[in-house]
């Protein structure tokens, strides 16, 4: 249904409402800010009510220079990840690929110590009996920006979305999720 | 004489917003020590 604009004086009705409300976009899930020194937090957004997801971490800080690792389900030593995402420095001085081929977590970027980070990225099918996988962007590690894009190498159905720095901990951000709302 | 070491913490954010804390288990902790090569700003 394509977006409409209400007249003054028009008659809102309950299915008018309804209507434009299921055909709407983002609707907000979940949120955390960490107030402490993390080494791992899980948060529990997936749900049948929905198949994809928004994710926006922002102002990540950590103890290292890291990679930002994201997991669904529980943080395990696996090997169904796979992954990749592109680091350039404005400078022009140091690009690349970090690749993650059969790995325990996604790649999403690189963090900083003590400067904050910002990464947003789609989580597709988490809750389904299909692959899952995920696909974004960054500005990461102060003057480093890239995309990054993941799979997961199973059909298991996910409640649970993980996210850590290897190595690490993470000492500030604000975790947002919103799902993708279906008709 | 050696440091103590503050454990890895994990916080748990369950759907109903209820928040749990606690200390990463050893599996956690194995998955955590996984790090990658990272660039070098100067290479």
């Amino acid at each position: 249904m394509a977006i409409k604009t209400w007249t003054a004086g028009e008659v809102v009705t309950a299915n008018d409402t309804n209507a434009y409300l299921t055909n709407s976009g983002l609707v907000y899930v979940a949120s955390y800010t960490l107030t402490e020194s993390t080494g791992d937090l899980t948060m529990g957004p997936f749900s049948s009510t929905y198949t994809n997801y928004r994710v926006i971490i922002e102002g990540l800080q950590s103890t290292v220079q890291g990679v930002m690792g994201v997991y669904v389900g529980s943080m395990s030593t696996g090997t169904s990840y796979y992954s990749s995402f592109y680091y350039d420095n404005a400078n022009g001085a140091v690009s690349g690929y970090i690749r993650g081929n059969g790995t325990a977590y996604w790649g999403a970027g690189l963090t900083e110590i003590g400067v904050s980070s910002n990464y947003t990225f789609d989580i597709c099918s988490p809750q389904k009996a299909d692959r899952t996988s995920m696909m974004g962007t960054y500005n990461g590690r102060t003057v480093y920006a890239g995309f990054m894009g993941g799979g997961l190498a199973n059909t298991t159905q996910y409640t649970q979305l993980g996210f850590f720095v290897p190595g690490g901990s993470m000492t500030a951000g604000t975790f947002t999720i919103y799902g993708y709302r279906k008709p | 004489m050696s440091m103590k070491q503050e454990p890895l913490m994990k916080v748990i954010v369950h759907p109903n917003g209820d928040v749990e804390t606690r200390p990463m288990n050893e599996e956690e902790l194995a998955a955590h020590a996984q790090v990658w090569e990272l660039p070098s700003d100067s290479e």
